[in-house]
């Protein structure tokens, strides 16, 4: 089976007003359907401009891009109508800041439509039972009491779901996760990851998740590349990775993270692997 | 001889709202002896961060009592505060804010001592490079701007700042939460040194439990604006009393205990009936 | 096992063409900012450096009239810009006559300057009913119809150089003090301020040390930008004859003088009002240039970093 996301030799450069700075340094990577990768880094290490990138999100007179990025056996890469067919509809995002991603002067409900009207569905009431359902697939409760408020009305954990059911709306093989969860507060995160494992369990769609957490990237992901300075530094499996690194870089970053050790409430002893 | 250097008892803090009044801080009490580091966890909206502010009187608290060394500290005016500045200081949680962006490292540095009488310029050039140093920045870096810095030596900069003064108590407010995870294990380590060197004592504010048990021997556990539990932090960590610890230290993800691939038993709770912006989840 | 990737030894092309250089959004900012700073400048001074040596250019005397060469067109013998109505070189009545307009100008905003630049930060910094007063006074101030309320203080106090000049600084201070207070109150909020009130530096001092330094620069560009509104409302005023008596002949005392010749001596009006034009809209390129400047300000040096030898940062 061919892979839903294929990306060889990425180069992005920028130019600034320093210089011309080579963002991306060359990086290769697929993902198939149903997997999850994630890309892992510390800040400038060039993961989210990869991930702009392959989304096409640059700006134009800022960034340079070469190599070659297929969804689906179809260049997308320097192709715009090719990638103006894919993006939103076959590839969704998860931007990174739930609070400030939704538009403040509009309801949930009209934002949502606007998404679902993108997938092609016609008519208000269509579109509100879609956005209803939307909001039931991200488990909100009471969907359809949310429609009519406002983004400053609701949680960063609430509005992170918002975002995610507006990427599902049409209905996409692949997401892409821009730190999904480093603005909102541990226990909003654990749930909104949980959720995003279920949707994954459920539909089958891929994910490429972004995030400089090694915590989150060991509890979402299939396989994971490390990335530092634009480039790739190892990449594994996400247990191999974890526990038995071989490059330095890998190493040093996992010896930073401070252990927490064992407690006494442990249920990730006892069951089996999801 | 450990002796209590800092006690805070019943600490209220509240703000005015439309609605009438917010509590920000809900009687809170602790205290922490010479040396020692308290960290004092919980999530957004919980009062930790008012609590770091009325500890180093950015605030005035509504009522209770801050005792720095015996002297109660919360109501006093800024004149008769003024002598107590300099015992207790604060490191700040962004890097890019809290150093005057005109300013060089030397000025930055320079300032407290400036502000304790040592008028000469020279002379607080030469203390403020054995600070640079003290905190691992080069020398050669005290004529840069805090531009010129990356955010760990920022960091760095503003813990040589808060040195200074010579204080006895250091807040840290979420001093590494803005770092890479890499350089916030090197300040952590620059913190310990300095505690062990000098005998500094810290009130450690942080919503990372990890970061809490690299650097504190006692913790207290916040939600809106209540010390929830308390004790030492080996004890905490490993055997959390209340459902709150539990649901945080449950949530908490420490890549290296990890069993399988996608792991999904994190206590994911259904989110409860819609709450206004400012609740968890 | 995990798969390391060293890709030190493969060294990538660059992929960025001189044509991507070129359209890049940071080369066309440099270049119009550069542009904008060049053309403003030589208006600005195509206006400034004749008038301030006015004295030493040969030039015949502004105020000698000759009545056999009455309104002589401009490039005339000896007269560049004509004669008036009364035989005056009208190139000499220009130039001593911008002397007196830019030094209203230039102290108009001075003390603008300063009124609006203290009360803003004390506003901005102190707040409570500080910034009550001063914000209501300043709304109050701006929505009262400028000229009629700057001609009403003329006729009360008279058309002197010095209460002219008060009289416009005041028509400006209420924009000063507002950039300035919405500049402190950012600056405010920043934790570097609240650093320096742990330290134990009072208020004031944080406020000169800390603050001001800051937010200086861009005020001043505001400051500078209404040099050429200066400069305007004191020729509308001189238009109206509430501007300097004689014998100060300014810019708009020279138009309205003009003006009934109009349809016979074109130049008495225009080639004046071509001088104020030229000063302002080079004074406003230049702030706006300078406002729009990218970090790293100079052209060349600036494509000097894409040449092919300098490797990126």
């Amino acid at each position: 089976m061919g892979n839903l996301l294929k990306v060889d030799e990425l180069q992005i450069e920028l130019v600034t007003a320093t210089g011309v700075i080579r963002a991306v340094d060359g990086v290769s990577f697929c993902i198939d359907a149903g997997e999850t990768v994630t890309i892992i880094g510390e800040s400038g290490s060039g993961k989210s401009t990869t991930a702009m990138g392959i989304l096409g999100l640059l700006a134009d007179d800022l960034a340079v891009l070469s190599g070659s990025v297929r969804f689906k056996d179809c260049e997308v890469l320097g192709n715009p109508k090719a990638l103006a067919e894919v993006r939103g509809k076959h590839i969704a995002l998860i931007p990174q800041d739930p609070m400030t991603a939704l538009s403040p002067v509009h309801t949930i409900g009209s934002q949502l439509r606007d998404a679902v009207r993108h997938s092609g569905v016609r008519g208000k009431s269509a579109a509100t039972a879609r956005a209803v359902e939307l909001l039931e697939q991200v488990r909100i409760p009471e969907p359809a009491t949310q429609l009519a408020k406002y983004p400053h009305q609701l949680s960063g954990g609430m509005l992170q779901r918002v975002l995610i059911a507006g990427a599902l709306a049409a209905g996409p093989e692949l997401i892409v996760a821009d730190e999904p969860t480093s603005a909102l507060d541990v226990t909003v995160q654990a749930s909104i990851l949980d959720l995003l494992l279920e949707l994954q369990e459920r539909t089958g769609i891929g994910m490429l998740v972004i995030t400089h957490d090694l915590g989150v990237a060991r509890l979402v992901s299939d396989r994971i590349y490390v990335m530092k300075n634009g480039a790739f530094v190892e990449n594994g499996d996400a247990e191999d990775l974890v526990r038995r690194p071989q490059s330095a870089y890998t190493k040093k970053l996992l010896d930073a993270v401070p252990a927490l050790g064992p407690w006494s409430a442990d249920t990730t002893k006892a069951g089996v692997p999801a | 001889m450990s002796q209590t250097v800092l006690s805070v008892e019943d600490l209220v803090v509240e703000y005015p709202v439309p609605t009438g009044v917010f509590r920000a801080v809900d009687s809170v009490s602790f205290s922490v002896d010479r040396g020692a580091t308290v960290a004092i966890v919980g999530e957004s909206g919980c009062g930790k961060s008012t609590i770091a502010k009325s500890i180093v009187r950015l605030l005035t608290p509504t009522s209770g009592r801050i005792v720095v060394d015996g002297t109660d500290i919360a109501q006093l005016s800024e004149k008769a505060l003024r002598p107590f500045r300099s015992r207790v200081q604060m490191v700040f949680q962004d890097p890019y804010g809290s150093l005057d962006p005109h300013l060089t490292a030397v000025d930055i540095v320079g300032e407290p001592l400036r502000l304790q009488g040592v008028r000469d310029k020279r002379k607080r050039a030469e203390k403020a490079a054995e600070l640079m140093d003290r905190v691992g920045l080069p020398t050669t870096a005290l004529h840069r701007r805090p531009a010129e810095f990356s955010g760990g030596q920022r960091q760095r900069i503003g813990i040589a700042r808060a040195l200074a003064s010579g204080p006895e108590i250091l807040v840290c407010d979420e001093a590494t939460s803005a770092l890479d995870v890499s350089v916030q294990a090197q300040v952590l380590d620059l913190l310990r040194e300095i505690q062990h060197d000098t005998g500094l004592t810290y009130v450690f504010i942080s919503h990372n439990l990890g970061v809490v048990r690299e650097i504190s021997e006692t913790v207290a556990v916040m939600s809106k604006g209540k010390v929830v539990e308390s004790g030492s932090t080996a004890d905490v960590l490993a055997h959390p009393r209340e459902p709150y610890t539990q649901a945080l230290r449950a949530a908490a993800l420490d890549p290296t205990s990890m069993v399988g691939i996608k792991p999904r038993r994190i206590t994911s709770k259904r989110p409860a009936a819609p709450q206004p912006a400012g609740a968890a989840s | 096992m995990t798969t390391v990737t060293d890709s030190t030894d493969r060294e990538r092309p660059s992929a960025v063409t001189a044509k991507d250089i070129a359209r890049a959004g940071v080369t066309r900012r440099t270049r119009d900012s550069r542009l904008k700073i060049w053309v403003g400048s030589i208006c600005a001074l195509t206006v400034i450096l004749p008038v301030a040596f006015a004295r030493v250019l040969p030039l015949p005397s502004p105020d000698a009239t000759d009545l056999g060469l009455r309104r002589l067109p401009p490039l005339s013998d000896g007269h560049l810009f004509g004669t008036d109505q009364l035989g005056r070189d009208l190139l000499a009545r220009v130039l001593f006559g911008g002397q007196v307009s830019l030094t209203i100008g230039v102290l108009a905003i001075i003390v603008s300057g300063l009124i609006g630049l203290t009360l803003g930060s004390l506003a901005g910094y102190l707040g409570g009913w500080v910034d009550t007063a001063v914000s209501r006074l300043l709304e109050a101030q701006l929505s009262l119809p400028l000229l009629m309320m700057l001609l009403l203080v003329v006729a009360l106090f008279g058309p002197s150089i010095p209460v002219i000049t008060f009289v416009i600084a005041i028509a400006q201070w209420p924009e000063i003090a507002r950039i300035t207070r919405s500049l402190v109150l950012v600056e405010r909020e920043k934790p570097y301020i609240a650093a320096a009130r742990i330290l134990g530096l009072g208020k004031f001092a944080t406020l000169f040390r800390h603050i001001l330094p800051n937010i200086i620069k861009a005020a001043s560009l505001v400051v500078l930008l209404l040099l050429a509104q200066a400069v305007l409302l004191e020729s509308a005023l001189s238009y109206l004859g509430a501007g300097p008596q004689r014998p100060f002949a300014t810019w708009g005392r020279i138009i309205s003088d003009g003006q009934d010749y109009i349809t016979t001596s074109w130049w008495l009006v225009t080639l004046p009002g071509l001088v104020i034009v030229l000063l302002v809209v080079g004074v406003n390129l230049l702030g706006d240039g300078l406002r729009d400047r990218p970090a790293g300000s100079s052209l060349r040096g600036f494509l000097d970093k894409f040449r092919p030898n300098r490797s990126g940062a």
